[in-house]
């Protein structure tokens, strides 16, 4: 085909898939990364603070960490020490937390330091390196609720952020696809499109909704999309490329949920959560010994919020290497002959785990034993995704429960789909074929609509889908309407 | 500056998700089976039971794989199990297409009905899944009046019972002339 403008192949589309947790972004035409190891951020600068061996351990897991690598979920320290000393061979890939540190600084002057970017006297500190030096003051948001766009501001710095240091080139030179959450509203669509045309001058743009981008990517056009990620669990039906918005039934009960679950217990057993960023020195102790670490001096005056979010990186990669969804209902008995996980905490803490391991994520499947919901009404993952099949039109339920994707960072927790797989075939119907799809790639699982974006934008038939800078110039923003359905 | 890619949506927010076009062949045959003329012996042997189409080599355009099909007039003569031959043709590793005229039989009637496969296996390159299941809509417009599709996503989704159901449930009595 005549390429048109955008040359066919040599596109050099960006896709960007926008989350709550982290922000993946990349050129379009991989239809995986190509890494030997999970995404990482072309320059992960691991802070060595000493030099005894566990703690650049530490340090080495915790920049990993907060790249959004994708842990092995009861791989635990030896796969991260794998993945510490395998070469990456990422082409541009962005993974970088979505939450950014803000500082409202009185004095707007001063050096524009790396991951900085000044805005009417707030700067923005985005991305890992920058967001995890402990400033005076700095708090922390994300510019999403409820998975869509809520703070402008911040998210254009994020954007600013990702084409200086990630993309390093003009905006005005590369098509953007970006995903949306499926319940996005059209106001915010219409503003990210001006956002988008009159702020970055991009050729073209295109929308397109994670659900449907996950299922494609899948090789289905009909199916129920399970996306359990950081603040919400959604089960999405799709019909034909065509998400149906009257089936979509979303839940809080997430990644978030269960670090909360994990602060409580380690509330209770009076295990103190230390951020790294806090620790200058420690001795290794023996086995649920107290530890024994030594607390840095002139340490600035951080915020709150800063700090929560810090401690729940920590709980994060608890979460991740600890965690494990029993495949049945838990029963205590069960549960405390399970075998025991040994953790160490980056204060030198190290305990085994056993019947806790257990019980945390199953408020994820049955919330009625959790302390704080009862009386809530909420939906197990299992209901979550009978409900919303439930709402959808009785001859297509058969193509919904025969494709059940599971996709979503936290379905990584050990035992979740096997557990999910069971609820399931109990609670569908007999005449119906039940069929969970999950994938075996913890990349795929948690960047399946980045790469349907990135594949997407690439199809050299593609190029006449886009909404391009003419068409929005002469139509307005409700082109996006029309476009992207 | 040519305004590329007219809006396709007819009556609808749809829209091909991916752009790819479908050739004049292949609705010149999805017509062909389709409309049963009255035909000769001779005529009757050469209509298709059962064709696959595939993605053109630049990825632009679905186009009819070159051998793969089921003449009526084999069956019965060089093919005895038409369904299972059908399932053979296609590939381990990637996505196709593909029409297939299914004969059954109910309690009342005897019918001969148009099903739309998309076969998507697990084992096909991702990329491969994105474009065929992005383009199934493409396609699908231009099989007007198919009353049966079908998504399968490897060798157990196609088994007879499964088919049977999608057909029609539990009013089946026979497919392919065995029963069920």
């Amino acid at each position: 085909m005549s390429g048109g403008v955008y040359g066919g192949d040599e596109v050099g589309a960006l896709v960007f898939d926008i989350g709550s947790f982290s922000v993946r972004a990349g050129y379009a035409g991989e239809d995986c990364p190509k890494v030997s190891l999970p995404a990482l951020c072309p320059n992960p600068r691991a802070p060595l603070q000493a030099s005894q061996s566990s703690r650049a351990l530490s340090a080495q897991r915790k920049a990993l960490m907060s790249g959004n690598v994708g842990v092995n979920p009861g791989g635990g320290l030896r796969a991260l020490q794998d993945m510490a000393f395998s070469p990456v061979h990422a082409p541009l890939q962005a993974d970088f937390p979505t939450t950014v540190g803000l500082l409202a600084a009185e004095e707007g002057g001063g050096l524009e330091l790396e991951g900085e970017k000044e805005k009417k006297g707030k700067i923005f500190h985005i991305d890992t390196n920058a967001l995890h030096v402990p400033r005076d003051g700095a708090e922390v948001m994300s510019p999403l609720k409820n998975g869509m766009i809520e703070d402008w501001e911040c998210f254009r710095a994020i954007l600013d952020h990702t084409y200086s240091k990630h993309v390093k080139s003009e905006p005005n030179l590369h098509p953007v696809l970006m995903s949306e959450a499926p319940w996005n509203t059209r106001a915010k669509r219409e503003k990210l499109t001006e956002l988008m045309f009159e702020q970055y001058n991009i050729p073209a743009f295109f929308l397109c909704k994670t659900a449907v981008l996950t299922a494609f990517a899948n090789g289905r056009s009909t199916g129920l999309v399970l996306d359990s990620g950081a603040t919400h669990t959604t089960a999405i039906p799709v019909h034909d490329g065509y998400v149906l918005q009257q089936g979509i039934v979303k839940s809080p009960l997430a990644g978030d949920f269960i670090s909360m679950q994990c602060r409580e217990l380690f509330q209770e057993m009076a295990i103190d959560i230390i951020p790294p960023y806090m620790i200058a020195a420690k001795e290794p102790v023996r086995e649920g010994a107290p530890p024994n670490w030594k607390k840095k001096e002139k340490l600035p005056q951080v915020s709150k919020s800063w700090h929560n979010y810090m401690c729940n990186e920590v709980i994060q990669d608890f979460q991740a290497s600890v965690l494990q969804v029993s495949d049945s209902p838990y029963d205590e008995q069960v549960a405390a002959q399970m075998p025991t996980v040994h953790y160490e905490m980056p204060n030198g803490y190290n305990t085994d785990y056993g019947a806790e391991r257990l019980r945390i994520p199953e408020g994820l499947f049955d919330p009625s034993n959790v302390k704080g919901l009862s009386g809530n009404t909420m939906l197990g993952v299992g209901h979550v995704v009978t409900t919303s099949i439930g709402m959808c039109d009785i001859d297509i339920r058969p193509g919904l429960y025969g494709s059940v994707i599971v996709t979503g960072g936290n379905t990584l927790l050990q035992g979740f789909t096997d557990r999910l797989n069971r609820e399931l075939s109990q609670k569908t119907p007999p005449s119906m074929r039940l069929k969970l799809i999950a994938s075996n790639s913890t990349m795929e699982r948690k960047f399946s609509p980045w790469i349907g974006g990135s594949i997407l934008a690439s199809l050299g038939t593609f190029q006449q889908m886009w909404i391009s800078k003419q068409e929005y110039e002469e139509g307005g923003k409700q082109c996006v309407e029309r476009k992207c359905p | 500056m040519p305004r590329l890619g007219q809006s396709l949506e007819v009556g609808g927010n749809r829209t091909k998700a991916s752009g790819v076009q479908v050739a004049d062949e292949v609705c010149r045959i999805f017509y062909d089976m389709k409309v049963r003329k009255c035909s000769t012996p001779e005529e009757i042997k050469k209509r298709k039971k059962a064709v696959i189409f595939c993605l053109s080599a630049d990825k632009k355009c679905i186009i009819v794989e070159e051998g793969k099909e089921i003449l009526v007039g084999d069956v019965g003569v060089t093919i005895t199990d038409p369904f299972k031959h059908f399932v053979g043709m296609l590939p381990e590793k990637d996505c196709r297409y593909a029409l297939y005229d299914a004969s059954f039989e109910t309690k009342e009637s005897r019918k001969e009905e148009l099903m739309f496969f998309l076969w998507a296996p697990e084992l096909a390159p991702l990329k491969s899944k994105m474009i065929y299941a992005s383009s199934k809509d493409a396609i699908k417009k231009k099989f007007q009046g198919i009353k049966h599709e079908c998504q399968a996503n490897g060798p157990e989704d196609l088994n007879r019972a499964c088919i049977a159901e999608k057909l029609g449930g539990s009013l089946i009595v026979a497919f392919e002339g065995c029963p069920v």
